[in-house]
């Protein structure tokens, strides 16, 4: 297989998947009754259901997917350790504590308005970078330091939480699991509309991004001014994880597994951002649909089962002998 | 033809410089061998060369221009840089490998050219590895692999390539290919420099640079350089040199040179360095450090300044009068004033660094404690921290910037920090309020908690260690010429502070300026401000902070006199009275604080600026009583406003002949602006 086809591959199973994601649930549908939802005519229940609750609900997954599959292939090309994700940055806890934080100022809403998610991420981001003193050759320091920030963040969530009506408390707990029930179309357009220009940013900086899987020096003697570069993509991977979060909450384990697995399909070099995003767009609509339709009536939020598919993969990841980037 | 030349160079990592006024040549269309012992200084010369290092001082010239003056773009077009232990990912196959060196020259819409495409044959034609083309890099053997490296370097077609030790992990058999293929590769005219520490290697280059902890040793043909003297020199050894058959020296170690080394007598060096020397402009360090005061200063400003216009809501939400109110303010100046007065003596010992860094951190838990504040006592007690770490930081960065940066580019950085203030007016104090908007008035506040606390962060990294010299803290303040030195800038900001805080009340009142347009006026002030402070810096530079001085002293009363005493008219006149006002009143303080602390000797700065902060916090103090007293002071309409224009000009004047006064006793006293960065602390210690 050709290195473009072998990067495509998920393209296909992400497809089986979104079928899936609208015929099956409760009830289950038809493929006619699909498209009559989607293009009518149809009922008016169904095109409801279709068009309301389903399409919303993939689309919401496919960007959560994408946002951290993305997020997580560039903090690895950046740190250059296959251990980083946004979750081990602390970044999704900050995320998720900005949310809080909108709550207590403002508690209008249900959840406090998704953006301030990505605000949340970028801040966090920028701490990290502070408190570490830059990124550093092997990116050990950054995750080091990373690691500390999430666990303080995480304890301020819990701070926030107790601090909270208990209407608005239960409502971010099960938010903050990690979990796309009743994400609806106002919410996923925007984001999805956020996530395209950051798409279109990491394209425009994916050559540059390439090279970040050489020496320093290397780098820099191509013409590539590196602190602004890793800065970028820093931020980029932040964004994109707190769009991710701001729609779906912290779903843990995607950003980490889905740039491994992408770099399995496609194992000479670097790690492939836009392979890597398809992954990661599949595995949040297969656990999303694994998790509305295993135990139904009942609705798994999809970060347990992300979580509980996520532990083995990650005892098998440390398992295995040789470690990406030791070269 | 020269490829580099490198004049009077100085870099290093720390305090310590690796390359100590290093001065040599290289030609082009050459190879050149860089060698001495380990930890000499080579590997930085080269990533100097390559531009991966910079120079603390001194000038690199590739070709006809500075380095400095490339592009990053330009550079990787003309230099190549291959560092000692390259690294890849696994599996990268060489032709991605390859691909990967052309960045610099794609053009971004075009995904892969003929050109690009021919480099890349040609690289792996010269290295022959055209047959090894599609294997992962980790597969190859080790020469395989380092010619793999260098193809690398050649599909970046660059007419000078630089490696650092090539040949150290090869056999002997891959040595002498790698050596043949630089060879061959300066015979096509490409200028090729190598690090080495192998001297047997090293025989092969048409040109050797030796270096001995970081001077040069020799410089020159082997031929005419390579001799037992210089090889005792550089490694210590005894050693016999040969000719091969092909003309070339070998060395041949013997033993260890068991005595001490004479003084080795300087070499001849070939080629003397030449060429004029550049004009080192103010260096990245100092940049740096302007920087991280400038934001500094934002954040103490940014907190100062915000606080008024929260005046209502905070009257609303602690149920408390204006004067309570006024109190806040009040309490955050005394502080500011007393905690100089007194924290003087402590401020000048140990590390500054350490010392503003605690002062910051003071900082950050008294706006948050304002932010955070339930009682009207709490509260005031935070703005009372709050002012007195800011008094004493002021006054801990002059002394740091005076102890760092040139007198000759003091004005200019000064100024780039006090423009903090313009940037603080335009955009702070709006977002500040944007924010309190949002979510209350305790937003701002944790804001710039937030913001001190990633640039304390910031500070704990970058900011270089400032260790106040021997005798610090001794020494007497008690000149009269010092002494007079508050006086002039308690004058200066006591003409200012006149008029300054009744500015809102004489627009909106006596001109019938709208409350909506107030705002606008401020922010075109908070522009020109940060315009002119950093013009008046420059200035300052260029003509001296005395002469700056007077004439802003000079200049500022037309702007004190006329606002003071205009009438209501169209709105542009009146903004462009403020305006001028505004930018000359407020930045006096850049060339009087230049002035000043170029007066002081450096032990004494940081006590001597804290006076000088109490003084001028007493100054706006007692101008805003003293002209409150003046107007009438209670209602919206102020009366005699003239008067304190008139005030202000007098007090002006009296500043402008007290200048005069000090700069001639200066003068004869021989205590010029260059001379008290000269003294020493025992010098200062004993008077």
């Amino acid at each position: 297989m050709t290195k473009a086809a072998r990067r495509l591959a998920p393209i296909p199973l992400l497809l089986v998947l979104a079928y899936a994601a609208l015929v099956a649930g409760t009830p289950r549908l038809s493929a006619s009754q699909v498209y009559a939802g989607l293009f009518g005519p149809g009922s008016d229940w169904l095109s409801t259901l279709v068009t309301q609750f389903r399409l919303p609900r993939l689309c919401a997954a496919l960007v959560v997917g994408i946002g951290l599959g993305a997020a997580g292939a560039l903090l690895q090309n950046l740190t250059r350790n296959r251990l980083a994700s946004p979750d081990v940055l602390g970044i999704n806890d900050g995320a998720l504590l900005a949310l809080a934080l909108s709550l207590m100022l403002n508690p209008s809403g249900l959840l406090g308005p998704w953006w301030c998610a990505v605000a949340g991420a970028l801040i966090t981001a920028v701490f990290t970078l502070l408190a570490a003193g830059g990124v550093g050759t092997r990116g050990y320091r950054v995750l080091v330091v990373g690691l500390g920030i999430a666990s303080l963040l995480r304890a301020g969530f819990d701070i926030a939480l107790a601090t909270l009506s208990i209407f608005h408390a239960t409502g971010l707990y099960a938010f903050s699991v990690g979990s796309l029930a009743g994400r609806a179309w106002p919410v996923v357009k925007v984001a999805a509309a956020l996530l395209g220009i950051l798409l279109t940013a990491c394209w425009v900086i994916s050559r540059a991004l390439v090279l970040l899987c050489l020496h320093d020096d290397s780098i820099r003697g191509l013409g590539v001014n590196l602190g602004q570069l890793r800065f970028t993509v820093l931020m980029l991977a932040a964004a994109l994880a707190g769009v991710a979060v701001g729609v779906g909450g912290p779903i843990g384990f995607v950003a980490l597994a889905a740039p491994i697995l992408a770099q399995r399909l496609s194992p000479d070099g670097g790690i492939p951002v836009w392979c890597s995003a398809s992954i990661g767009a599949v595995l949040v609509t297969g656990a999303d649909l694994l998790g509305r339709i295993a135990a139904a009536p009942v609705e798994v939020p999809v970060g347990v089962v992300s979580g509980f598919l996520g532990g083995p993969f990650l005892l098998w990841l440390l398992m295995r002998p040789k470690a990406y980037g030791a070269g | 033809m020269l490829a580099f030349r490198v004049d009077q160079v100085i870099a290093g990592y720390g305090a310590e410089p690796v390359l100590r006024d290093l001065s040599l040549q290289i030609p082009a269309g050459r190879v050149t061998a860089i060698v001495g012992a380990n930890g000499c200084g080579k590997s930085t010369l080269l990533r100097c060369l390559a531009r991966l290092h910079q120079a603390d001082s001194g000038c690199i010239q590739l070709g006809e221009d500075d380095l400095r003056l490339f592009s990053t773009a330009d550079l990787a077009r003309s230099v190549g840089f291959l560092p000692q232990f390259p690294q890849a990912p696994v599996g990268l196959r060489v032709n991605d490998l390859l691909a990967l060196a052309r960045h610099p020259h794609r053009h971004w819409m075009v995904s892969w050219s003929a050109e690009d495409e021919a480099a890349r044959c040609e690289a792996l034609r010269l290295t022959d590895l055209t047959e090894l083309a599609g294997q992962p890099l980790d597969k190859l053997s080790g020469g395989q692999r380092q010619r793999a490296w260098i193809a690398m370097m050649l599909t970046q077609s660059t007419p000078v390539l630089l490696l650092d030790e090539p040949g150290s992990m090869l056999d002997p058999g891959h040595q002498l290919e790698l050596i043949a293929l630089l060879r061959a590769l300066a015979d096509a005219g490409r200028t090729v420099v190598v690090v080495m520490h192998d001297l047997v290697a090293a025989r092969h280059a048409d040109w050797l640079v030796a270096l001995d902890n970081g001077r040069l040793a020799a410089c020159g043909s082997p031929v005419d350089v390579l001799n037992p003297v210089l090889l005792r020199q550089l490694y210590g050894i005894d050693s016999h040199i040969l000719t091969a058959p092909d003309g070339t020296p070998v060395v041949v170690p013997v033993r260890q040179a068991d005595l001490p080394l004479p003084q080795a007598q300087p070499l001849p060096v070939s080629m003397a360095s030449v060429g004029p020397f550049a004009e080192v402009s103010a260096s990245v360090a100092e940049r740096r450090l302007v920087l991280l005061f400038a934001v500094l200063q934002f954040t103490l400003l940014l907190d100062y300044m915000v606080l008024m216009p929260l005046g209502a809501a905070l009257m609303r939400d602690f149920d408390m009068g204006p004067a309570r109110f006024g109190s806040l303010v009040g309490v955050y100046t005394l502080a500011s004033a007393l905690t100089s007065l007194l924290g003087g003596r402590w401020i000048d010992r140990g590390d500054r660094k350490r010392t503003l860094l605690a002062l910051y951190a003071g900082f950050v838990v008294a706006t948050l404690a304002c932010g955070l504040a339930g009682q009207f006592g709490e509260l005031l007690v935070a703005r009372a921290l709050a002012g007195a770490c800011a008094g004493l930081m002021n006054a801990t960065m002059m002394a740091m910037i005076a102890d760092r940066i040139e007198p000759e580019r003091r004005g200019q950085a000064i100024g780039a920090i006090m423009s903090a203030f313009g940037v603080c007016a335009v955009i702070g104090v709006p977002s500040g309020l944007g924010l309190a908007a949002l979510g209350g008035w305790r937003l701002p506040f944790l804001a710039v908690a937030a913001l001190s606390a990633l640039w304390w962060l910031r500070l704990y990294r970058a900011l270089p260690r400032s260790p106040v010299s021997v005798g610090a803290g001794r020494g007497s303040l008690r000149s009269p010429a010092l002494a007079l030195g508050w006086v002039l800038s308690f004058c200066i900001v006591f003409a200012g502070f006149l008029i300054v805080p009744y500015l809102g009340a004489h627009l909106n009142g006596t001109l019938g300026v709208d409350l909506r347009d107030l705002s606008w006026i401020y922010l075109c002030a908070g522009l020109a401000t940060f315009v002119v402070a950093r013009g008046i810096g420059r200035a300052v530079d260029r003509f001296g902070a005395a002469g700056i001085l007077a004439v802003l002293m000079v200049a500022s009363i037309i702007p004190h006199l006329w606002l003071t005493q205009l009438q209501p008219g169209p709105l542009w006149q009146t903004t462009a009275v403020f305006v001028l006002f505004m930018a000359l009143t407020s930045t006096r303080s850049i060339p009087a604080s230049v002035w000043l602390i170029g007066r002081v000797p450096p032990p004494l700065r940081g006590r001597y600026m804290a006076v000088n902060t109490a003084s001028t916090e007493a100054a706006s103090g007692l101008a805003a009583g003293c002209a409150g007293w003046m107007t009438g002071g209670d209602g919206a309409v102020l009366q005699h406003f003239d008067r304190v224009g008139w005030l202000a000009a007098g007090v002006t004047c009296v500043s402008l002949c007290l200048l005069a006064g000090l700069h001639r006793f200066g003068a004869s006293q021989g205590a010029s602006t260059t001379t008290a960065d000269r003294l020493t602390p025992v010098a200062t210690a004993e008077s």
